[in-house]
């Protein structure tokens, strides 16, 4: 029963995957690519600030976009879960649910058409007669690829939180109050903990995404705010240097892992025992 | 109706064992079902009752042993092939369907033509009281209801044996008293070969032709409601149908006499003759034991009599209960209630208890249970 | 519980905010995609379909989004044939084995489509097969096919798995019983994780763009026409995009009440 499955994750997941793994110790002669073992690749990753910068700003605004997209996310699934909002739950969700299957690269085009230079919101500021000096901050920026990206992450962050929140038996919460609690102290003490595992896939999720991202950066980031998925791309694509974009590839992957697993390790400190 | 070519077993099973890894669900299980008869799987949960029910439909497969149906040995046989029908506990009906199509489900399989089928479907509804119902859907109806669809369904085709897993457990106390006896006249008017499993000792006397009682994937005892009840056989009958006041303690013979010797009492019976255990238990049922008032609580030792005082007295309606007691013992003892003839004790009273011969049943000592 | 006045009319002015914050920029480009003026900018000039024109007109956006619908529809059929058995397994089944196999099926909803996309690219590449339709669709499935496998398994664990019995036990053989009473008990939930899978296709971009070579989806136009620099027809591009969005969720949402997650 698994067979066509497996055997499709097994040739187009697990072998590709082996041979980019495969591909970042091999060298480049500007024509082919060569198998090799060597550590260059990786040490030109951490000796080069240039990587190191653009890896460092990929989990930086990576983590920015998960923790603001959750931020802005959480009030609303708590609307439709256990707050007022429950009746109008499906309606909100049908639309958080359309704006999740828009297309990644209409939406990264309509912030262009509202934060980019010649932008809406410029022009608008500019006919209401605002000196322009604070939209060159916003327009081609990291503020612009994080903004661009908590918008299309809030989405992604939404489902998690409302499937967490609406598994918490409303009873709990009625009890924590009967037994002396204020409406905050019910909510960081039942409601928070409660809702960790879906918080913690939320921020998981969104991480992952904007983290890796190369699109955004490269239409709204200006050369301030390229990501390493940007440094990867241009490896695959015109400076042709696969073993190298390899390379940076999975040094941000084994970076990002480790970074959502020590914050699962300090979470589990804390009492939090679910897992993303 | 139906159809039996030979006059065996409708249902026989040999020697069936069944094991899920370490864990043995039944072991070494025989068993011959007559047919026509209502016959109970009775016991405990993970007595092995439904996996013995599921390999006679097949819809489990035994490790060891054969299954006989109308004399066929269809121990390899797929589910779809036999021909014996299921009411699970659930009910299990088809969501998507009508109930006239999932009563009719089983004549459309059979190719059956459409009006022999709509014919057939509005026979079963209206034998069911379902006749309006035929075209709602499954979400629409009572937990009663549903029940009846079930069973329509399930006998839909006229399988020859009818195989019934706990179909009452998810009925309140009214509606299942009434549907025990409505279940029972069913099958005494199709004639089908029924065979019950059900935790509920009540419900399997009301409505057995025969119980088959089983606990630890064994069969325990078999028989009428009244031997089982009357007659156990082991602790665990004893305690599983009914409540027993069980003694213990050595056995002699006197004078073509059995008498079981428990300190302060001495219990003594001519019935049980060929019992040649020399230590065992004594088993009688709480209401074979006459009450009586008394001022003397200091009786010399008799046999089949006591004297004690009265612990708790509870009115239960139909009938009350005393806790008796006794020296060294405490006796459950069961009077019916709303009679002027049967006279009613308190709290502390001083009573004498008896019972005659044949309200006790000797247990052999094997399952020290 | 009950909620006050005040609360209920903050999270109502929250969650208003909150989808306009999601879906203004788009409202801007719908709008945008009916003026004459042609590019993305106040103020509004007047309205016009020319762009819209321009879009059928366009051989290039044409064959675009022909390359789209044919690789939106080869992902989706292989994702069924590929993806419903696997569901089944992961809904019935309870074994170690089982959750590895949940595991890595769930392994690509985790890592980033980047990392996918050249992971394939560099396969592709090292047996010596040339990218095309087919390398993208190879691409789409990969990414789908976890989202279609968890949606039908989710359907599939909530089906009783006593009605398939209960078939049987009425003369049902197992392909019977699985025509008569488990397919139309999945078929909502198989039609509308397909449509998702269709909507997901439609719309992705960074795997395409990795494992199509030379050839173009609609998503990769807009790439290309944004590199370029601004051209009035990606407001239509985008505008329709979000119509056939909006229309297969929509759609979705009527046919079954979809879990998400």
């Amino acid at each position: 029963m698994v067979a066509p499955a497996g055997l499709f994750m097994a040739i187009f997941f697990i072998v590709p995957l082996g041979v980019l793994f495969a591909y970042s110790f091999g060298a480049t002669n500007g024509i082919d690519v060569s198998f090799g073992f060597s550590l260059d690749n990786y040490t030109k990753v951490v000796t080069s600030p240039l990587f190191r910068d653009l890896i460092w700003r990929s989990l930086w605004v990576g983590s920015c976009v998960g923790i603001f997209s959750i931020a802005l996310a959480f009030p609303l699934a708590y609307a439709i879960t256990l707050g007022p909002l429950q009746r109008a739950g499906t309606f909100v969700l049908l639309m958080v649910i359309v704006s999740l299957f828009t297309a990644y690269i209409v939406r990264i085009y309509a912030w262009r058409t509202l934060l980019g230079k010649q932008g809406a919101i410029g022009q608008l500021l500019a006919a209401a007669g605002v000196p322009g000096a604070p939209l060159e901050a916003l327009s081609y920026s990291k503020a612009a690829v994080i903004i661009t990206l908590v918008s299309i992450l809030v989405p992604v962050a939404v489902l998690p939180l409302t499937s967490a929140l609406s598994g918490i038996p409303p009873a709990c919460i009625a009890a924590a109050r009967s037994l002396g609690a204020t409406a905050f102290g019910a909510f960081a003490r039942i409601t928070v903990p409660l809702a960790s595992r879906g918080i913690i896939s939320a921020f998981a999720l969104t991480f992952v995404i904007a983290a890796g991202d190369f699109i955004t950066p490269q239409l709204l980031g200006g050369p301030q705010a390229q990501l390493a998925g940007n440094a990867v791309v241009s490896r695959f694509g015109l400076s042709f240097d696969w073993p190298l974009g390899s390379a940076i590839a999975f040094t941000l992957i084994f970076l990002m892992g480790a970074l959502l697993w020590a914050m699962t390790l300090v979470l589990r400190r804390l009492g939090i025992k679910d897992r993303p | 109706m139906t159809t039996t070519t030979s006059s065996g077993p409708a249902v026989a099973v040999a020697g069936i064992s069944k094991r899920y890894g370490a864990v043995q669900a039944l072991s070494d299980v025989t068993l011959a079902v007559a047919p026509g008869r209502f016959v109970s799987l009775l016991g405990p949960s993970g007595c092995g009752k439904t996996t013995l029910m599921r390999i006679i439909a097949g819809l489990d497969r035994q490790s060891e042993g054969r299954v006989l149906i109308d004399g066929k040995d269809m121990s390899r046989t797929a589910p779809h092939r036999r021909p014996v029908g299921l009411v699970f506990q659930r009910y299990a009906l088809f969501p998507h369907m009508t109930v006239a199509e999932n009563v009719g489900f089983a004549l459309r399989l059979r190719g059956a033509d459409r009006s022999a089928t709509q014919a057939r479907v509005q026979e079963l509804l209206d034998l069911f009281q379902l006749g309006q119902f035929g075209g709602r859907s499954i979400d629409q109806l009572s937990g009663g209801q549903a029940q009846r669809v079930a069973l329509a369904r399930a006998l839909a085709d006229s399988p020859p044996v009818l195989l019934l897993d706990e179909p009452m457990s998810a009925l309140d106390l009214k509606l299942r008293q009434a549907m025990q006896l409505e279940l029972r006249r069913l099958q005494k008017q199709i004639g089908a070969t029924f065979l019950f499993v059900t935790h509920d000792q009540d419900e399997a006397m009301v409505m057995s032709d025969e119980i088959v009682l089983m606990n630890n994937g064994e069969i325990v005892q078999r028989g009428t409601p009244e031997e089982v009840y009357g007659r156990p056989r082991s602790l665990f009958s004893a305690r599983f149908l009914g409540e027993a006041n069980l003694f213990s303690g050595p056995l002699r013979r006197e004078a073509g006499a059995t008498l079981l010797d428990a300190g302060s009492l001495l219990l003594k019976s001519h019935a049980a003759a060929d019992f040649a255990a020399t230590k065992g238990w004594a088993c009688i049922r709480p209401e074979a034991i006459r009450i009586a008032a008394s001022s003397d609580n200091k009786a010399e030792r008799r046999p089949n009599a006591a004297a004690g005082r009265v612990r708790e007295a509870i009115f239960q309606g139909a009938y009350r209960r005393y806790v008796v007691e006794l020296d060294g013992h405490s006796l459950l003892v069961q009077q019916p209630a709303g009679s002027d003839a049967v006279p009613t004790f308190s709290e502390a009273d001083p009573v004498s208890v008896s019972w005659s011969e044949s309200g006790i049943t000797y247990i052999e000592d094997a399952d020290n249970a | 519980m009950t909620y006050g006045r005040t609360s209920i009319i903050a999270f109502t002015a929250y969650t208003c905010v909150l989808l306009a914050f999601l879906f203004a920029p788009i409202a801007v480009v719908v709008l945008f995609s009916f003026d004459s003026k042609g590019i993305a900018a106040f103020p509004f000039q007047g309205p016009t379909l020319s762009w819209y024109q321009a879009v059928i007109a366009d051989p290039i956006i044409r064959k675009a989004a022909l390359n789209s619908v044919i690789v939106a529809a080869g992902t989706t059929l292989a994702c069924i044939l590929i993806g419903t058995s696997a569901a089944f397994v992961i809904a019935r089944t309870r074994s170690p084995s089982t959750t590895a196999f949940a595991g890595l099926m769930a392994l690509p909803l985790l890592l980033p489509h980047l990392l996918l996309g050249i992971a394939l690219l560099s396969f592709f590449n090292s047996i010596g097969i040339g990218l095309s339709l087919w390398t993208a669709i190879i691409g789409h499935v990969l990414i789908t096919l976890p989202f279609l496998v968890f949606t039908l398994s989710a359907r599939i664990a909530g089906i009783d798995p006593q009605l398939s019995e209960a078939a049987a036990t009425l003369g049902a053989s197992p392909a019977k019983a699985f025509a008569t009473v488990t397919l139309p008990l999945i078929r909502s939930a198989m039609i509308g994780a397909a449509l998702l899978v269709v909507a997901w296709s439609l719309d992705e971009f960074s795997v395409s763009f990795l494992t199509i070579g030379s050839s173009n989806t609609l998503p990769i136009i807009i790439w290309g026409q944004m590199r370029a620099g601004v051209s009035p027809t990606v407001n239509a591009i985008s505008a329709l995009m979000v119509l056939a969005t909006i229309l297969l969720v929509c759609v979705v949402h009527r046919l079954a009440d979809l879990k998400f997650r």
